[in-house]
């Protein structure tokens, strides 16, 4: 006791030394201009509002049609109605959300139409394709991709990436064959992402290697991203680096979303496990996005790779974690009450193990 | 008749759901509302503070500026993915501090005297009385002080008689036992009360 009070005693004259001696302050012009910024920051990025599971009412077929095919026009009207807030709101919307419609039916149908040139649009439907991706990714992680969801968005990735080439195909007749290239380029990228993401007999083998090898952390998918590498050649290496980056890239944000929402419980190993291999797949990322701005492709490449060896990884030790603790039981989860806070979360929330934000 | 009691069941069927859906739309506006109210106010509470530390661990003015901006735009996107913030000044500093040690690597180049004096940092008017017992000059003496401290020990003391912040409060920042903290506390004090001179003794 006497050594806490020993140690609680302050010596007022040198910390008040200490405080007037560091006392400094941000400029007011420059304190209110970063106040401005963050504030338009959150309404770019709100807050996402986790829904619980819809349970499926005893609605009759014509009332379920309705419902499935008046939800965009439903959608538009509440976007009108309550504004450009619900709008952004939706964006981080997953399938199953109630925001879900809004994001693909009225924003991202918006978007499409302010898109003018062939390219314009094709591009953007690619960038649907991979934000399909990122959902998948993302509901993969949470154990919530189910077969009907998996086909739901193949489905929708599918009509994004026809719509695309029908832009290439016109690009091509209008001469444009750079462009023309760069968009089929494109697509192959996608296609090529969608097998790493959408294809479960991929995750299942990731998932058993996982299981295999997680005790010694060694797990190694490196025999699956070379299975997915067989008989790619011909659609060009371009392609499949850039596939690889768009793959890494929707896994990578997915798991920083998983690691800030914690929506099952991880063990402390596999928390380890994933934080280790995201801050690889990140840094592998970023090392990959330099190499193109330095035109190294080569290098590039090789960095996608890695970056998407690691991210495939996280799915898999996510998934035996969860597995090995349903199959434990539940009796010891009175300790992580509580724990969901920021206490817990500092590490991830703050500085995130050194991964780049900036993906 | 049957036909329209029919249809009207199917339409109220159709349109339960949007009147749910615009329910929970204007929850989630008003939610978002005050979530936007609390990061401001956050924001306003507690950045000079973080300014501060950062300015002290990596003495430099626009790095640590950016630094601020970076924490804020983290706790949000911390928050936006449906992170709990109970008590944001703990959070922040921590975030801070795991900005610092794991994205920005650079050593301290610069005295923290030197960059009070060259940078143009004012010293605060909001502790006048100590301001009267403690000269110009001894603050300088105090800063190049610090400056000599081990990093291990100036954050440490910097987080808790900078910005008062308990042992309890620094340890959940730094990752560090409370027994740790308090250890170092004392003997960072101590370290400093010998690179200031026996009159501090």
């Amino acid at each position: 006791m006497k050594l806490l009070n020993f140690f609680k005693q302050d010596d007022r004259e040198i910390a008040a030394k200490i405080r007037a001696a560091t006392k400094v302050r941000m400029d007011d012009a420059a304190r209110e201009r970063t106040r401005a910024l963050l504030s338009e920051y959150v309404k770019m990025r709100p807050v996402r509002v986790v829904e619980p599971a819809p349970v499926p009412g005893p609605l009759s077929g014509v009332s379920a049609f309705f419902m499935r095919h008046s939800m965009p026009a439903f959608a538009a009207v509440f976007v009108l109605i309550i504004g450009g807030g619900t709008a952004a709101a939706a964006e981080g919307a997953l399938p199953g959300d109630v925001l879900y419609p809004i994001k693909v039916h009225v924003n991202e149908e918006m978007r499409a139409t302010l898109a003018t040139s062939a390219k314009a649009k094709a591009d953007w439907q690619v960038s649907r394709a991979e934000r399909r991706l990122e959902e998948a990714a993302t509901l993969a992680l949470a154990g919530k991709l189910d077969d009907a969801t998996r086909a739901e968005l193949d489905t929708n990735l599918d009509a994004h990436v026809k719509i695309a080439d029908e832009n290439r195909k016109q690009l091509e007749d209008e001469n444009e064959a750079a462009d023309a290239s760069e968009v089929d380029t494109n697509i192959h990228a996608v296609l090529i992402a969608r097998e790493n993401i959408l294809d479960g007999k991929l995750a299942a083998k990731a998932k058993a290697a996982a299981r295999l090898e997680t005790a010694t952390f060694m797990m190694s998918a490196r025999a699956v991203s070379a299975e997915l590498n067989d008989g790619k050649a011909s659609e060009g290496d371009e392609a499949e680096s850039k596939g690889h980056r768009t793959a890494a890239k929707a896994r990578i944000q997915a798991a920083k979303k998983f690691l800030n929402r914690l929506p099952v419980r991880l063990s402390d190993d596999a928390r380890i496990q994933v934080e280790t291999r995201l801050k690889e797949a990140a840094e592998a990322f970023s090392s990959g996005e330099v190499d193109v701005s330095e035109g190294n492709k080569v290098e590039a490449s090789s960095h996608f790779d890695s970056a998407l060896e690691s991210a495939t990884k996280i799915e898999a030790i996510v998934s035996v974690s969860t597995d090995t603790e349903d199959t434990e039981g539940a009796e010891d989860t009175s300790d992580e009450e509580g724990s969901g806070d920021d206490s817990g979360s500092g590490s991830s929330g703050g500085g995130g193990g050194g991964i780049n934000p900036g993906l | 008749m049957v036909n329209w009691l029919s249809a009207g069941f199917c339409i109220r069927s159709a349109f339960h759901p949007s009147q749910t859906i615009s329910k929970k739309l204007m929850e989630n506006t008003s939610q978002q509302q005050e979530e936007e109210k609390e990061f401001l106010a956050a924001y306003d509470e507690h950045s000079a503070s973080l300014f501060r530390f950062l300015t002290m661990k990596i003495a430099d003015r626009e790095v640590a500026r950016d630094l601020t901006q970076e924490t804020f735009t983290r706790a949000w996107d911390f928050r936006q993915g449906g992170g709990v913030i109970r008590d944001w000044k703990p959070f922040l500093f921590r975030t801070a501090y795991n900005l610092v040690v794991d994205v920005y690597r650079k050593k301290r180049s610069v005295s923290l005297d030197h960059l009070v004096d060259d940078q143009g940092f004012s010293v605060s008017d909001d502790n006048a009385d100590e301001k009267r017992t403690v000269a110009n000059a001894e603050m300088s003496r105090v800063r190049k002080g610090i400056d000599q401290l081990d990093e291990t020990y100036r954050d440490i003391i910097l987080l808790r008689y900078t910005e008062d912040l308990p042992p309890k409060e620094i340890a959940r920042i730094t990752g560090l036992s409370e027994n740790v903290v308090s250890v170092r506390i004392h003997r960072g004090i101590e370290k400093l009360k010998v690179i200031l001179g026996p009159d501090q003794k």
